[in-house]
């Protein structure tokens, strides 16, 4: 047997941890004379059970009156279903038990829910209890009739699910459970779920949508409560299919995402964006921004508008905003039009006849930004992750096939180079690639970045997160077609490397302090015994800050983190962004932390995040959640409901959008540190909890 | 002490467990190393793994005469779902405590050993432990209940209230990452 096994299963199984025999003996015997006395006991204890097992059955008399009248209506339809069918019923017997008349005079064994069973609760040997019953009883009669299926035998229940809510001493039948891989089908609203429309396929700005581009589905009342509550019916969201047929689509709305009010029009509105006080519209033709702005922007997104600014152009007539740079030695100069504009509408304007970009920003900005649609190319558009970074998609084309058959994922810190034509480097170009200029090379090797966050790597673009002036460099090298090349950042330290995971629990200090990733100085205090000082361990390291804490360190330290726990010495620590990394994120209240909750926790089967990004809720449902030391939880009809905000969400999984299966994928969501630090206290908590993400 | 049951002993030492509490004695003796090896190895310490282990059949005692025997598989789920518990309480308390002292270290040695063995298997353990330690959480515990506790996935789906082919697919992705991190040569060192 052990041939089929890897060597890390064997070493495993060879290294088993063995206790020491003079424990385990002291153990049994102190059991085995605790398990003495409390037989005496447990036989007064039966006495008492029995009698509150007798209250138990009067208590439950309506239950039974209930049962009795159901019997009585639908006894008749049993009789007519049991001589229409006896084949059926013989030949289901070997799953499902059934009240034959040949039955009846016996005792049957039946299966019952335990405690209630929520919907979508798997089946265990937990929630459910074995009872016997008469076989011609009211119980057997009940679940029996209209062709339902009750099961005696234990084995043919595990592991199924329920698909409505199961009361205590409800028979488990196979209407009300599911198999284990079967789609939950709820039927009413009122039993499990409110509807909720969703796409059935991808929805572009401006289709209109019809019946078969949708679907009806019911998200569980526990986590549509809540919308209900905020926001009136629904929350915004259809439920109706009749209501959101021949709307249009008035942003691009994915596969499987919920469709929301505001995300369709009917055909005769036209501009559905309430703007901010003190905001103005102002539209251009999108083809004038369209080759430049390579990350998706959609309606309602928040973006910045960079535009690479000749001096020169800076004199006589141009906005008082721009005056600052006037002054410049530079000949040309990356500027941030604007911070924070909202894309209020993207689409084809008949007035214009063409295809325009409404952005709403500050009045005050205004003429900025018409000067710069004038006189500045290129203008690009970054969706922002926070004020410091911003998101940049780079054809897959432009991406040489060597360097993407490294294995990265998202979170994963990256190096970008391009292969420049000193040739193409005429006419507008950004300044930081000026000194290229005079190389009398033909094609020059240059590293655009040595810190770019990995966002997404979806074909047909890689998206990364890298700073405004690396935005400017990285779009201008896409608009002439660059070849580049990407590899996964080194780690600064000249050691051998380990990874490890350090735990959120012990974790002191802010994440506010904190890069999503890069390079940090780790500072570990501990206390060698009861009574000395504090001993503190200092090292750097690379660092990815998620749910949990990965660092990639010298092995030396990491054996030393690792010693600390084995050893059982409780220990803290912090992180401090070291000052002399290549580049460090700017600390400030808008960093944003990237979290992956485990696919298993997922309440729906789904979601089709849209790429780049875009805002969501997380609801996250907590069955026990009196223990948890976290702020925020609302009580729901016995179930703990908490909702973060999502900045961005994304997901690497293909399957999910092909297949509605996320086993083999992983939600992504951008979170505030606070927050960030409430999901990791949530999971590293071991509670039972479930999520599901609402886009906004 | 060990000693192995079939799935047909167990059944009927537990069900006469009520009329007979001597029966505890063989279920014990069966569960006992598997049980420790899993606590062991989830919390790395001799005494927190001794301490934990106690707790968790004193549990069992005070509640078995409310376990219901549900085939082959029921006891053990059961068992290591208190075991389980038992662990994340351990996790939640010790996150509490700042300090522990460095005296804990002097009971990792086990008696039975040798110096140079037990040294010798205090390394390999530590190292197991470090290897483990690269894995996500879950798959630890996976891991763990799977090699240590010697449970079938279905067993490790109902402790953890997982599918079982969710399971199989973290101890899968597990074994490939130890695979892939030490290698077989490294493994075999």
């Amino acid at each position: 047997m052990n041939d089929k096994q890897t060597p890390i299963e064997n070493m495993l199984k060879a290294h088993k941890p063995q206790a020491d025999s003079k424990f385990q003996h002291n153990l049994e015997q102190r059991l085995m004379a605790r398990l003495h006395e409390q037989s005496g006991i447990q036989q007064e204890e039966d006495t008492v059970m029995m009698m509150k097992r007798k209250r138990n059955t009067r208590s439950r008399l309506p239950l039974t009156l209930a049962a009795a009248v159901l019997a009585i209506l639908l006894v008749g339809g049993l009789v007519m279903f049991i001589k229409d069918t006896p084949e059926t019923q013989t030949a289901t017997t070997n799953t499902a038990t059934d009240a034959t008349p040949e039955a009846a005079a016996t005792t049957i064994d039946m299966i019952v829910a335990h405690d209630t069973i929520a919907v979508g609760d798997r089946i265990t040997a937990y929630n459910i209890s074995m009872i016997t019953v008469e076989a011609d009883s009211l119980w057997a009669i009940a679940a029996n009739a209209n062709g339902t299926w009750y099961y005696s035998d234990i084995n043919e229940v595990l592991g199924r699910k329920a698909n409505t809510s199961i009361a205590p001493f409800e028979p488990i039948t196979d209407q009300n459970t599911v198999e284990a891989e079967a789609e939950i089908t709820i039927t009413t609203e009122d039993e499990s779920g409110i509807p909720i429309i969703i796409a059935a396929q991808d929805i572009a700005i401006g289709e209109t949508i019809t019946a078969t581009m949708v679907h009806q589905v019911f998200y569980p009342r526990s986590v549509a409560s809540y919308v209900l509550r905020q926001n009136g019916e629904w929350g915004g969201f259809f439920g109706n299919i009749e209501n959101v047929v021949g709307k249009q689509a008035i942003t691009p709305i994915r596969a499987l995402s919920p469709i929301h009010a505001n995300a369709v029009a009917a055909p005769q509105d036209d501009f559905p964006i309430v703007l901010p006080q003190g905001y103005v519209a102002t539209s251009f033709p999108l083809d004038l921004v369209e080759s430049m702005a390579n990350a998706p922007i959609y309606i309602g997104d928040t973006v910045d508008i960079i535009a690479n600014v000749q001096t020169v152009n800076l004199q006589g007539d141009y906005p008082a905003a721009l005056e600052q740079y006037a002054d410049s030695n530079l000949d040309t100069q990356s500027i941030t039009v604007t911070y924070g504009a909202i894309v209020a509408h993207i689409g084809y304007m008949p007035e214009m006849d063409e295809d325009i970009i409404t952005l709403a920003l500050p009045e005050a900005e205004v003429e900025a930004l018409v000067w710069v649609v004038d006189h500045a190319t290129p203008i690009t558009f970054t969706s922002i992750v926070n004020a410091e970074w911003v998101t940049v998609a780079i054809p897959r084309e432009l991406i040489t096939t060597a360097s993407m058959r490294q294995r990265m994922a998202a979170s994963d810190t990256i190096r970008i180079f391009a292969t420049l034509q000193t040739a193409d480097l005429q006419g507008d170009y950004p300044e930081a690639l000026s000194r290229y200029v005079t190389s009398s090379m033909e094609t020059v090797q240059i590293e655009v970045t040595s810190n770019a966050l990995m966002v997404e790597s979806n074909t047909p673009s890689m998206a990364v997160v890298v700073t405004p002036e690396e935005a400017v460099v990285l779009s201008w090298l896409i608009a002439s077609e660059t070849p580049m090349s990407v590899e996964q950042t080194p780690v600064t330290i000249d050691a051998r490397v380990m990874p490890y995971y350090l735990p959120p629990e012990q974790f002191i200090g802010s994440y506010d302090s904190l890069p999503d990733s890069g390079n940090v100085r780790v500072v570990v205090f501990f206390s060698a015994d009861d009574t000395s000082n504090m001993s503190v361990l200092t090292f750097d390291a690379f660092v990815n800050v998620g749910a949990y804490t990965h660092l990639l360190a010298d092995v030396t330290y990491v054996e030393m983190l690792e010693s600390l726990r084995l050893h059982n010495i409780s220990y803290t620590y912090t992180l401090l962004p070291l000052d002399n990394a290549e580049r460090q994120v700017q600390t400030s209240d808008d960093d944003y932390v990237l979290v992956v909750p485990p696919p298993e926790h997922a309440l729906l089967p789904c979601y089709a995040p849209r790429e780049g990004g875009g805002q969501a809720q997380v609801v996250f449902t907590i069955p026990n959640y009196e223990t948890l030391p976290l702020e925020g939880i609302v009580n729901q009809s016995g179930i703990g409901i908490l909702i973060l905000d999502v900045v961005s969400l994304s997901t690497d999984s293909p399957a999910c959008r092909d297949n509605f299966d996320i086993s083999e994928g992983f939600l992504r969501l951008l979170l505030s540190p606070e927050d960030a630090g409430i999901f990791d206290i949530l999971e590293a908590s071991g509670v039972e909890y479930h999520y599901t993400v609402l886009p906004r | 002490v060990y000693e192995r049951l079939t799935p047909d002993e167990e059944r009927d030492l537990i069900t006469n467990l009520a009329q007979n509490p001597d029966s505890f004695r063989q279920l014990y003796r069966h569960y006992f190393p598997r049980i420790y090896a899993y606590v062991a190895s989830r919390v790395g310490s001799q005494q927190d793994a001794e301490d934990i282990v106690s707790d968790v059949f004193v549990s069992v005692i005070e509640a078995i005469t409310r376990f219901e025997y549900r085939g082959t598989g029921s006891f053990a789920a059961w068992l290591f779902r208190i075991a389980y518990n038992e662990v994340q309480g351990h996790y939640r308390h010790t996150f509490r405590r700042n300090t522990v002292s460095l005296h804990d270290l002097a009971d990792m040695d086990s008696d039975e050993l040798k110096p140079d063995e037990a040294l010798s298997q205090k390394e390999r353990f530590e190292r197991i432990q470090a290897m483990l330690a690269t894995l996500s959480p879950r798959r630890q515990e996976i891991i763990s209940l799977r090699y240590f506790g010697e449970l079938r996935n279905q067993e490790i789906a109902d402790v953890l209230g997982l599918n079982e082919k969710t399971v199989a697919s973290h101890l899968s992705r597990a074994l490939d990452d130890l695979q892939h991190k030490y290698g077989q040569k490294d493994v075999q060192a």
